[in-house]
């Protein structure tokens, strides 16, 4: 029982504190609220009795823990009902959560630095805006997102094939091309719009229900946008239970032993092109799919939502979280998603300082905020990293 | 057609002949050495042997099949398995997950029941991990089953690295200085070890050494290769009172 | 079909754009036969150079000389600091931890100047007498069009000495042949990789007001593209070698230019796209480059 009450205070406590960082309007109280989080974590890290107490009450109740988290991520919207705008904020930060897991199927599981994958982002959202908007097809809403999902993998699979021996720095800059010329192709193209993008894509429309209406609920007007929130929330945590069963399943494990030595993999009988292509295949197709919510979210969408920096802000999202660990992941993409919206200044430079927080992460801390865990096999037959 | 032959293997790397005409029959439950100075050519050898380079010309068969240049893992998966002379582990993953990485090849499954765990998976990845905890027994690591395999001290690494090998249910077995680095007593349990596997597992090994106490205590017959060509093929004590050995091979170093 | 005067100037415009390619490449080149690691932040050090060649134009109304030799000398302070800062921690990092640190770094200092110099492109002029155009025909190249090829060859030549005749660059040569000999034979090392670094910046820093003379406007991105094409060039050349990557420069140089001149103009706007393409098709078909020899790892 002790150990449930510490559960539920930790995970009221964090909720507590997110919705008060967002909240906040001096920065100063900010920045003091952050440096007493930064102490209490550090503080508690450093303790071996409160970390000890800590560690076991979460591994001993763990389904209550999960459950509870997830409860508690459905309420947290609900703080921000008089400002739609944060609302949105936090909604682009769970899309970028749903890339970010993509990414990591290839730069965390395999060590396949991509600098392209905002491109997946896009020809998933476009995707949606030309079947949408452009042609104006009613198809149900569920068959559009697997479709931007597919096309996305199709582009995938076409940047994997010529890539499939290349590594390191090779295989980085022939992606870097790659998302260059998909966004030279996006703008050049009258096709898609050009520069000037597609707007007036619809919103969505699910079982009977229009994602872009106001609904009243309890005598609540709730923003539309909350809509949005709790759908890209219902696909992020697919997405990461997937992305979760697959990192302990023989593919992630595959892929662990093929990203630290490659040569050796083969010798073990692993067919290195085949997981490859997993990696490809799967992640882009997450992508296309956050790209899927995307569009219909912003109603507008242009080349310069997918751009090169685009690309390199899921990498610093993957790399502050920590690699191949899938609630680092989510943190750090939440971070970084979050802090430009609330720091003016952090919004200018925003690029300047993703990229200070790369510089420094892979000097200091390579594993990431949460660093990756030794997959157990305590119970029979099954691998879990929590 | 013998079990395993080595056809006229050459292997040129630009003007370098590693290998020259290098040929090697093996019957099962074969237990042979293949000894020489450095740069001879014996990893070289390995690595046309395991796919990982495709010989200039020769062929290689095994069990009635030619495998010459065929990929890696499916030469794993016709039942070659191989060690590394400067140890290639998994460092970052358990000492359970390296020997489990191993069993992927035969598991019959699709990715759709690993990644949901359907039963039938399920019931393979049991059998699996049992397996991959008794191999981890035999080499006495299993009380280290969930440490990350880079923690292991050098010795036990090879240890690990041996019965990741096993765990691909190999026939051939190719171990490459499975003795380097490690202390006289640790030498000798090696040497225990290895006849015992191969009596246990049915295997037939060939394995590379430049102790001499180890090749000549367990190998039953040796190859000698010097710069790439086999100058002495016989059994220890043939090739121990070999003229030409002595001369390329044992004179350089001292030899009790 | 086209007329000679045509292809004449085509000819003339691709020496001038691959002159400019293989300075870039070299120190690109050279870094990563040292280190194994592709400086993203080397197209950066040519932005840099561009921008104090302007102010020095503007500002101090400082004569060319002087104009030419300070931004080669920033770039190669900007060059080692980088090197000190960013790289030196992770001598024993993984690779992976380098490229992500160079790409990092590279989008450092490209907002650093866009926060600092402002994003907004600036012109840059260049003093009468290298602008002054020489017409022969339908042909027709400027002064700076002259200095840019043929200070390219001088500095070529002299690098080149320098490398196969100097101490110092024999000991460069060692080192890019391996670290840990050249380590256990007194060479010091991280010396050898500054001075590399230094040399390279240098000549991407020199690039860079070549780059921005023969343009005339220059911007705190300007540096990305000439810094992908140079390692496309390094790449075609064969990366780690310095003849390689001269070839490779003017290589790149000519089939950029012949693409835009030769093809339909619609295609034109695909100029970088191709460029891309040609990477993937030399990765493809020869990964070791024209000069360079197949990396052969350790098993």
């Amino acid at each position: 029982m002790g150990k449930i009450l510490t559960v539920l205070l930790i995970e009221l406590l964090i909720l507590i504190v997110s919705v008060f960082a967002l909240k906040i309007e001096s920065t100063v109280g900010f920045l003091l609220l952050l440096v007493s989080i930064v102490f209490a974590i550090y503080y508690g890290a450093k303790n071996e009795k409160i970390r000890y107490r800590l560690q076991d009450a979460f591994s001993s109740s763990r389904r209550f823990a999960l459950i509870l988290g997830i409860i508690l991520i459905f309420i947290f919207p609900l703080f921000f009902m008089d400002s739609p705008y944060w609302v949105f904020v936090i909604t682009i930060g769970v899309i970028y959560i749903i890339l970010a897991i993509g990414l990591n199927m290839m730069l965390g599981s395999l060590d396949l630095v991509n600098l392209g994958f905002a491109a997946f982002f896009g020809i998933g959202a476009y995707t949606v805006g030309m079947i949408t908007a452009k042609y104006g097809l009613h198809l149900p809403y569920l068959i559009v997102l697997l479709l931007a999902g597919i096309v996305a993998m199709i582009f995938g699979l076409l940047l994997c094939l010529p890539t499939m021996g290349m590594k390191g720095y090779y295989f980085s800059l022939t992606t870097i091309a790659f998302g260059l010329a998909v966004e030279l192709t996006i703008n050049n193209l009258e096709w898609t719009g050009g520069p000037g993008g597609i707007k007036n894509i619809p919103h969505i429309s699910l079982f009977g229900l229009n994602l872009g209406d106001s609904y009243t609920v309890f005598g609540y007007d709730l923003p539309f946008q909350l809509n949005y929130f709790y759908f890209a929330l219902v696909i992020m945590l697919l997405v990461m239970l997937v992305a979760w069963l697959i990192h302990n399943s023989r593919i992630g494990l595959s892929w662990n032993a093929i990203k630290e030595d490659d040569i050796a993999a083969r010798a073990q009988g692993i067919n290195i092109k085949v997981y490859r292509i997993y990696a490809f295949a799967i992640g882009s197709f997450i992508a296309g799919v956050a790209g899927a919510i995307f569009a219909p979210l912003m109603g507008y969408i242009a080349p310069t939502n997918f751009t090169y920096a685009h690309s390199i802000t899921m990498v610093a999202m993957v790399i502050l979280g920590g690699i191949d660990n899938i609630m680092g992941i989510a943190l750090g993409a939440f971070l970084l998603s979050i802090a430009p919206e609330k720091f003016r200044a952090f919004s200018d430079y925003r690029m300047l300082i993703y990229a200070l927080i790369i510089i420094l992460m892979v000097i200091y801390r390579p594993q990431g905020l949460i660093p990756k865990k030794i997959r157990k096999y305590d119970f029979i037959g099954g691998a879990k990293d929590e | 057609m013998p079990f395993f032959k080595a056809d006229h293997l050459v292997m040129r790397f630009g003007g370098l002949v590693a290998v020259n005409d290098f040929n090697l029959e093996l019957q099962p439950g074969d237990l042979v050495g293949l000894i020489g100075p450095n740069g001879a050519g014996k990893t070289t050898v390995f690595n046309m042997i395991t796919g990982v380079y495709r010989p200039t010309s020769g062929r290689i068969y095994f069990q009635d099949k030619d495998i010459t240049g065929k990929r890696p893992d499916i030469i794993t998966a016709l039942g070659i398995a191989r060690t590394f002379q400067n140890i290639r582990l998994f460092t970052d993953l358990s000492l359970i997950e390296n020997v489990m990485v191993s069993y992927h090849v035969r598991l019959k499954s699709n990715i759709f029941e690993a990644v949901f765990k359907l039963p039938r998976y399920m019931r393979q990845e049991n059998a699996m991990y049992e397996e991959a905890m008794e191999l981890l027994h035999k080499v006495e690591l299993d009380h280290l089953a969930e440490e990350k395999a880079g923690s292991l001290p050098y010795g036990e690494q090879r240890r690990l690295e041996i019965a990741r090998a096993l765990a691909t249910h190999p026939k051939l077995l190719l171990l490459d200085e499975p003795a380097a680095g490690m202390n006289p007593n640790e030498t000798l349990q090696l040497m225990d070890f290895i006849k015992q596997i191969r009596d246990e597992f049915d295997l037939t090994i060939l394995l590379i050494e430049h102790d001499m106490k180890v090749v000549m205590g367990i190998c039953e017959r040796i190859w000698v290769l010097d710069y790439g060509k086999t100058i002495a093929v016989g059994t220890p004590s043939e090739i121990q009172n070999n003229p030409e050995v002595i001369k390329a091979y044992l004179g350089e170093e001292e030899y009790a | 079909m086209f007329s000679l005067p045509y292809v004449l100037q085509q000819f003339i415009n691709a020496i001038i754009l691959g002159s400019i390619y293989a300075l870039v490449a070299i120190g690109l080149s050279m870094v990563y036969g040292i280190l194994r690691l592709i400086n993203f932040a080397h197209g950066d050090i040519l932005m840099i150079g561009a921008y104090t060649g302007l102010f020095l134009l503007t500002l101090y109304k400082a004569p060319f000389a002087i104009v030419l030799i300070v931004p080669m000398l920033v770039g190669g302070l900007i060059g080692v600091i980088v090197e000190r800062v960013a790289y030196r921690p992770l001598r024993k990092a993984p690779e992976v931890a380098l490229l992500i640190t160079s790409l990092a770094v590279s989008m450092f200092i490209e907002n650093l100047a866009i926060m600092v110099l402002s994003p907004r492109p600036r012109r840059f002029r260049i003093p009468s007498f290298l602008s002054k155009s020489h017409f022969y025909g339908a042909i027709n190249f400027r002064n700076i069009d002259i200095l840019i090829v043929i200070l390219t060859v001088v500095l070529v030549v002299v690098l080149t000495l320098f490398v196969k005749k100097t101490k110092i660059g024999i000991a460069m040569r060692a080192t890019a042949e391996s670290i840990n000999t050249s380590y256990l034979m007194g060479i010091n090392v991280n010396n050898i990789i500054m001075l590399t670094f230094a040399i390279g910046s240098l000549l991407a820093g020199v690039a860079g007001m070549m780059f921005a003379s023969k343009y005339g406007r220059i911007e705190p991105f300007m540096g990305f593209l000439p810094g992908l094409k140079a390692f496309v060039a390094s790449v075609i050349g064969g990366i780690g070698s310095l003849p390689g990557a001269v070839m490779g420069g003017y290589l790149l140089g000519f089939a950029e230019i012949f693409f835009v001149g030769f093809l339909p103009p619609q295609l034109s706007g695909y100029r970088d796209g191709f460029v891309f393409l040609l990477l993937i098709i030399v990765l493809l078909i020869r990964p070791s480059g024209i000069f360079g020899q197949a990396e052969k790892r350790e098993v």
